[in-house]
């Protein structure tokens, strides 16, 4: 992990807790803009630390700490937008169609995954996996609703396909 | 011996796989995908790993679709959260049930006839166009700043004052707001379309627990109780120019487009309607744009009556 160095210059938990846990909340809420999850994430973020069992070195603390808050956030964000995007996808769904609370949770975890998968791809890669994969569309719609080649839909699944794997699995084969 | 890298072997699976997906798969793609998988154990690895990966999406109910997965571009997270929150408090206030139900356009503050397009200045600073055919009330006081869009289209470029007064443009099916922008409106026979060029604008559909902002170079279509997820803009604002620009247009389309600025009847016979043309083309001589378009497509004008004219397959 960088960053952890030999452990004469570790820190306990307890005094990473006291010395920068009103910083960190104070830090969360200026950008989450509501002290609630500011505290909620706070907390997970010592949470995070006390199950890996890491702690930063001293001149290190704030730095770490806001690396994995940031982390958080983003996931909270990420989960946030997907569940309300997917929860007003079926709203108007006639009442047969529309999943129960379990299967709806589990199309959102599914979904969060493809999600991360997805990750900081150009839009077009993305728009044309999705189209192909979740709604089934030819290249050909595809290319005519893009406005592109079919030959460069092929190209941009290529690319989205071989992005999730290397989200999934690394770079190892 | 490892000639190639985990990384080519990776690009090549993934190549094969979108391949498999192509609508002209062959069985020559097929026998070649088994001669590539079996070529190496590695690649044969890949592929396994590769399919476990692409049936995270086949996990999924054919109810999910990639919008879902698609708004991102374009509207930050502050602006997808909205989703969620504030909808409830707007709904059934009926933004429009207080207009009055004759037909408003006849009386209306600022009106277009077919073909015609008029930049008007408002008081503010703010500037918009009207498009062929379209009717608008401008309604300015201490606090608001209210266009109601009867009929047609208009694009806004809105003014900056301090303090800012609220910005929004009424319509039959709901309310859009202008958050310091420019963006186009148009009516179309049983929705709005809302285009956006600069900044942001918020959709309020008049009988729906939803709202949604949609940012700069995006566009969507809504009801009074739909609103369709943004897509990328193509909503062309050359009419401002007295121009049409047609990209890979189909005929069909391109005819209904154009049709808006004639007076009279035009239509396009379903024998050319998927024909596609690219080009400028006037909007203040729709003649000459005919006159064009039978130089660049195989079709023949038919004029029935001078007002009366048909797109059709030209004879060999």
């Amino acid at each position: 992990m960088p960053g952890v160095e030999p452990i004469a210059q570790q820190q306990s938990l307890e005094t990473l807790y006291s010395d920068h846990h009103t910083w960190l909340v104070r830090w969360l809420r200026k950008r989450m803009n509501c002290s609630h999850h500011a505290a909620d994430l706070a907390h997970d973020t010592y949470l995070r630390l006390l199950t890996t069992g890491n702690t930063p070195p001293v001149t290190e603390s704030r730095r770490y700490l806001t690396r994995i808050a940031s982390g958080l956030m983003i996931d909270l964000y990420r989960r946030r937008r997907v569940e309300s995007a997917y929860l007003d996808s079926i709203r108007y769904l006639p009442e047969p169609e529309i999943p129960d609370t379990e299967t709806r949770q589990l199309i959102i975890e599914t979904l969060i995954e493809i999600d991360v998968m997805l990750d900081k791809l150009p839009t077009n890669v993305r728009r044309a996996l999705l189209m192909r994969q979740l709604d089934g569309y030819s290249y050909r719609e595809i290319a005519e609703h893009m406005q592109v080649s079919v030959s460069s839909v092929e190209k941009y699944v290529a690319q989205g396909l071989a992005a999730c794997y290397l989200a999934v699995n690394g770079t190892s084969t | 011996m490892q000639q190639t890298s985990d990384a080519d072997i990776i690009q090549q699976a993934a190549a094969w796989m979108a391949r498999m997906l192509a609508d002209d798969v062959s069985a020559e793609d097929q026998q070649a995908l088994l001669q590539w998988r079996m070529a190496d154990t590695r690649h044969e690895m890949v592929w396994q790993k590769l399919q476990q990966v692409s049936n995270r999406f086949s996990a999924l109910p054919n109810t999910v679709s990639s919008k879902t997965l698609l708004p991102s571009h374009g509207v930050n997270r502050r602006q997808l959260l909205q989703w969620a929150s504030i909808g409830g408090l707007l709904a059934g206030t009926g933004w429009y049930g207080n207009q009055q139900q004759i037909p408003q356009r006849y009386l209306a503050d600022y009106r277009t006839t077919t073909g015609e397009v008029r930049p008007v200045s408002l008081q503010d600073g703010s500037q918009l166009y009207l498009n062929t055919n379209t009717a608008i009330d401008v309604h300015f006081d201490a606090h608001e700043r209210k266009i109601i869009l009867h009929q047609g289209e208009i694009l806004l470029s809105t003014g900056h004052e301090t303090p800012r007064r609220v910005f929004f443009v009424e319509t039959r099916f709901g309310r859009i707001t202008a958050l310091g922008t420019r963006f186009s409106v148009r009516q179309l026979d049983d929705r709005i379309r809302v285009a956006v060029q600069e900044g942001d604008v918020e959709i309020q559909p008049a009988n729906a627990n939803a709202n949604l902002r949609i940012a700069a170079g995006e566009q969507l279509e809504f009801t009074a109780t739909l609103i369709e997820q943004p897509t990328q803009a193509s909503t062309n604002t050359a009419w401002r120019d007295g121009l049409l620009v047609a990209e890979h247009m189909r005929l069909a389309d391109f005819t209904a487009e154009l049709a808006r600025y004639r007076r009279g009847l035009l239509t396009c016979d379903e024998r050319v309607a998927e024909l596609k043309i690219s080009g400028v083309f006037s909007l203040t001589n729709t003649e000459r744009a005919l006159a064009n378009l039978q130089r660049s497509l195989p079709v023949t004008v038919q004029y029935r009556t001078r007002y009366w004219a048909r797109l059709m397959p030209s004879s060999p």
